[in-house]
């Protein structure tokens, strides 16, 4: 006959740094699942400068920092996701790769968008995700394509430059598409629906 | 859609607006960039290992995937190394001339002025239209705005237009917002030089305002023509082909860069030099 599996255990002894901060262990895994977050999004801004700056996909870049931010955004939802989007495209743009200060706005409103529309019109899956993603990276990369044309920075015959930058952006996303979901399902899934 | 967009995201959405007026605004009339100087000397030292690994990596690609290529490479500078050194020979005979007719005409040997400050490239901006990088060394180490940037052969690479406390970004000759003053070295015609992305010549120069009578040659090298910014007879680059402006009164020239931006890695900053 199987033995019942002993659930008590006793409380931790040691000294526990996160325990001190008074968090919940809910509120300690969420702060672990947004820190990991954050630092992927920082190596994807690393290699983005260093290795993937001089590469290109049919004359697109790779954006792989915006995308990322806007594929976390669409995994966790308008709610959390939007203040990170607006947290992290303010660091991007503050690190230098970021355009101008108006990548602040237009990425915010693309991940925020592209998550809506995830919650209220597709199932949650990989495809969905990424098709959210890819959406938002096109729409990010035609208002930088617009602005740079307003502002005379660009010319209307490189449009086709800019959407090759955005799949060469959600092919990136796609490739951290599995790391960073498991990273969401840390404390949990947060989202409802 | 309504529930969606709840309160807190209205509220985020507002918040981005708002942030980026103000920081547009701060930074657009007052030049506030603590944020940018703070953001980018965190991500300074990280840059750095990156880049130092990703010339690991292309070192043991090259070393594994190359090796038969360099061998190739090797035979064929070999070659190349005898025939420079027969031309050095015949060359150091002209250069005693030269100095002597130099020495008679009084003239200053050039560049003995210059004060370099080498550093290395830690970033790319991977943007569309900007053309900038980021280097290792800031103002700490004693870079100022507006220094030219330049390689080990005295080629044009840029302009500094930040500087943080260990980092710099430079903008390369190739942003088409940057425009120097330039001559074509043998003929003389004056002319600026920009970026050609905006023209439709991405990854290649542009030299304005040619005399329409100019005649211009392929291969004529063009240099720099002396400004506060950037001292005389520094390389930009070489005539790959000319014509008429849309204007029809004016030349222009388009160039192949000097300076070698796909694998530049080491440049060196112009800290100091006397002007004429």
């Amino acid at each position: 006959m199987a033995r019942k599996k002993i659930e008590f255990r006793p409380d931790p002894t040691g000294f526990d740094w996160a325990g001190k901060l008074l968090l919940t262990q809910k509120q300690r895994r969420s702060v672990l699942k947004w820190l990991l977050y954050s630092l992927t999004c920082v190596a994807g801004l690393v290699l983005q400068d260093s290795m993937l700056a001089q590469l290109r996909l049919l004359g697109g870049c790779f954006e792989l920092a915006p995308a990322l931010i806007i594929l976390i955004c669409v995994l966790e939802g308008t709610e959390n996701g939007s203040v990170f989007a607006l947290v992290a495209s303010m660091i991007y743009v503050f690190s230098g790769t970021g355009q101008d200060r108006y990548c602040i706005l237009y990425l915010t409103l693309a991940a925020v968008l592209a998550a809506a529309f995830r919650q209220g019109y597709l199932r949650r899956g990989t495809g969905s995700d990424l098709i959210c993603v890819g959406g938002a990276m096109v729409l990010y990369e035609l208002a930088l394509f617009a602005t740079g044309v307003f502002l005379e920075l660009t010319y209307s015959a490189r449009w086709g430059v800019f959407v090759m930058t955005a799949l060469a952006g959600t092919l990136g996303a796609g490739a951290a598409y599995v790391p960073l979901k498991r990273i969401g399902t840390i404390g949990g899934n947060a989202w409802k629906e | 859609m309504k529930q969606i967009f709840s309160k807190r995201v209205r509220r985020v959405l507002i918040a981005a607006v708002l942030v980026t007026i103000v920081l547009s605004i701060a930074a657009g009339t007052l030049g506030f960039r603590l944020p940018d100087i703070t953001v980018q000397t965190v991500l300074q030292p990280l840059r750095s290992g990156a880049q130092a690994l990703t010339r690991q990596a292309e070192g043991i690609y090259s070393y594994l995937f190359r090796y038969e290529a360099l061998e190739e490479q090797v035979k064929m500078l070999e070659a190349e190394n005898a025939q420079l050194r027969e031309e050095v020979r015949a060359a150091a005979a002209l250069t005693r001339e030269v100095e002597r007719l130099t020495a008679a005409l009084g003239l200053k040997i050039q560049r003995e002025d210059f004060v370099l400050l080498d550093a290395y490239i830690i970033g790319w901006d991977s943007g569309d239209w900007s053309e900038e990088c980021t280097i290792n060394k800031g103002s700490v180490a004693g870079v100022q705005l507006n220094q030219c940037v330049v390689t080990a052969n005295g080629e044009v690479v840029g302009l500094v237009t930040e500087v943080g406390p260990n980092y710099a970004v430079v903008k390369t000759v190739l942003d088409s917002s940057l425009e120097i003053s330039a001559t074509v070295a043998t003929s003389g015609y004056n002319g600026m030089v920009q970026g050609g992305y905006a023209t439709g010549e991405e990854g290649y120069l542009r030299m304005n305002y040619l005399p329409s009578d100019a005649v211009i040659c392929n291969h004529d090298q063009v240099v720099t023509a002396g400004s506060t910014l950037y001292p005389r007879d520094l390389v930009l680059g070489s005539v790959v082909d000319a014509g008429f402006d849309e204007t029809g009164v004016a030349k222009y020239a388009i160039l192949e860069p000097a300076a070698d931006f796909g694998s530049l890695e080491q440049i060196f900053v112009l800290t100091s030099y006397a002007t004429e």
